[in-house]
């Protein structure tokens, strides 16, 4: 168990390194599990469950300093104690949500204590000392670290127990319901996304993208089976689809605007010495 | 003008180790953002050794410049070399100007951060949320099922191997290009088409998204006479996803208004559980 502990803290602790190192999304579910299922000693258990739970957390999103819901630290937790104890994926998800909001307030009241050390990084530049600054930066930052890592190793350490009676004990409402919470909760992410982007000139394209997104069926027509040809209605369009027409039609739109902002500028001299002409024209007559 | 791009984006060995030891700092951004700075506090963090070596270690200048550097900042993280690499090569000028006994308008690059921003978070979180990493997963997740290790292997390359390459040679080009340049491209059109293409995909993208991973299915029926209503089903037929994108929207405009994510993240989770008590979904 002690080895398990240290596993999941480190893995809580590189977690929340490489989500904001290099923003290289490597705290997704779709690695990080796995990442804990090979060092836990489940490799295959943890591609898997990382899959599972990246197809549930897909749509969420944290952007700048706003977590709207912590998966890194669910994802994690709820599929430690699923290989820890051999449960199923119900009971991991079912741990998942409600971990994954539990770290977001968490994250809040980290935030607020790195807020109260803004005074402090201030007055040591307003005092000329260089080195105080930089010193108390590693210390936010590994002060962060460690919380993780102890969070991690602590709760395995001291929660397996009672998480494998909890399980035991989680109603069918409380599990169905987390199931119903784990795919609304993308809307919040994807809500801070449209926030970020939103231009009301622009707003059409967001409509355009949920069409494509939800109404194209397409015909595949030609599948030979057995020597028949049957023509299969396939499923939605996929996203990396859709993302090839997200690009033409961006393309469409910045070779458009550079043309508009070209003319523009070639326009506004000649414009107002042509208007200049004509009104020295309209007086001389 | 293709040929002086390429020159324009080579390196001498100097400008090569600063660009590097930027690109290397520069990854270290998210690290501790606060309410009230976000971004400021580590951004002056992981400028100070360059002003170090522009103005000299402990000098007045130093702290001058640390202390202009250390005001409210928030971007996308992955475009941030520009800008600092940008704020970098404009200190320099900074620097040779005034030694010279000519004056340069330091406040000039506050504004140019201030003004780069914005723009440039959103074409960052454009492309790493609403497509990088889709596309990424797209590719990854089937693999991943079948428990093949090829799959986390594909998404980390496919992520980031374009991460790196973008945050590599935005970094040069804001070193190189200087604030002249980029004043210039701000002024004649081109950032902003390229902005707009970028919010372009992005929203796409996030509509895309919100019709494939927002999932609000509703299982009420109700026995009528001798049939079944289904409430899922009429919706579907009005228009299917109405549901996400609804819950979305009304989202959208609670978090434009008020945002505050942390109670929006509140109601949803009691408003699942009663839906699901009430057994109108679930």
């Amino acid at each position: 168990m002690l080895m398990n502990a240290l596993i999941v803290g480190f893995v809580v602790a590189f977690a929340k390194f490489i989500d904001w190192w290099g923003s290289t999304q490597l705290s997704r579910p779709i690695f990080i599990v796995a990442v804990l299922g090979i060092l836990l000693g489940h490799p295959t258990e943890g591609i898997i469950l990382g899959a599972q739970l990246e197809l549930i957390f897909l749509g969420n999103i944290s952007m700048g300093g706003v977590m709207p819901s912590d998966i890194t630290l669910g994802s994690i937790f709820g599929a430690a104690f699923a290989m820890i104890l051999g449960s199923n994926l119900e009971s991991a998800i079912a741990l998942a949500v409600p971990i994954s909001m539990l770290g977001t307030l968490l994250y809040s009241l980290m935030k607020m204590v790195i807020t109260s050390l803004v005074p402090r990084f201030e007055k040591h530049i307003r005092d000329r000392n260089y080195k105080s600054f930089n010193r108390l930066w590693h210390l936010q930052f590994w002060g962060f670290e460690l919380t993780y890592f102890l969070l991690g190793f602590l709760v395995i350490i001291a929660g397996t127990d009672a998480v494998n009676a909890l399980i035991q004990a989680i109603p069918d409402w409380v599990q169905k319901s987390m199931t119903v919470a784990s795919t609304i909760l993308p809307a919040i992410g994807l809500a801070l996304l449209l926030k970020m982007l939103w231009q009301k000139s622009l707003a059409p394209y967001y409509f355009l993208g949920f069409g494509l997104g939800a109404f194209f069926f397409y015909q595949k027509a030609t599948t030979v089976t057995k020597g028949v040809v049957t023509a299969q209605p396939t499923n939605i369009l996929s996203l990396v689809q859709i993302a090839f027409i997200g690009f033409i039609i961006a393309a469409l739109v910045v070779m458009a605007e550079l043309k508009n902002s070209k003319k523009k500028n070639e326009h506004i001299p000649t414009n107002s010495t042509s208007m200049d002409d004509e009104s020295e024209d309209f007086f001389n007559d | 003008m293709t040929d002086t791009n390429k020159e324009m984006m080579k390196l001498n060995k100097d400008e090569r180790k600063i660009v590097s030891k930027m690109f290397w700092r520069n990854q270290f951004l998210m690290f501790c953002t606060s309410y009230t700075k976000q971004q400021g506090i580590t951004y002056g963090w992981l400028m100070a050794p360059f002003f170090q070596k522009i103005y000299g270690k402990d000098t007045d200048a130093f702290y001058d410049a640390l202390s202009r550097e250390l005001d409210f900042f928030n971007t996308a993280p992955a475009m941030n070399g520009f800008i600092a690499s940008l704020d970098v090569s404009m200190q320099e000028e900074n620097k040779a100007l005034t030694d010279r006994g000519e004056f340069f308008d330091v406040t000039s690059i506050t504004a140019l951060k201030t003004a780069l921003m914005g723009p440039l978070a959103g074409i960052g979180y454009a492309i790493y949320l609403s497509v990088l990493r889709v596309i990424a997963t797209g590719i990854a997740l089937s693999l991943s099922q079948q428990g093949n290790i090829l799959g986390p292997i594909l998404f980390l390359l496919v992520v980031n191997v374009p991460n790196m390459l973008i945050r590599w040679f935005t970094t040069v080009l804001g070193y190189k290009a200087g604030g002249q340049f980029i004043s210039e491209a701000m002024r004649s059109g081109t950032f902003a088409a390229i902005t707009k293409g970028c919010a372009v995909l992005g929203l796409i993208m996030t509509g895309a998204m919100t019709a494939q991973f927002v999932t609000f299915k509703t299982t009420f029926e109700a026995k009528l006479a001798n049939s079944t209503f289904n409430l899922q089903s009429v919706i579907d037929s009005i228009m299917p996803g109405l549901l996400p994108l609804a819950i979305t929207l009304i989202l959208f405009a609670y978090l434009k208004k008020y945002n505050r994510p942390v109670r929006a993240l509140i109601a949803v989770f009691l408003l699942s559980i009663i839906l699901t008590l009430l057994k109108i979904a679930g």
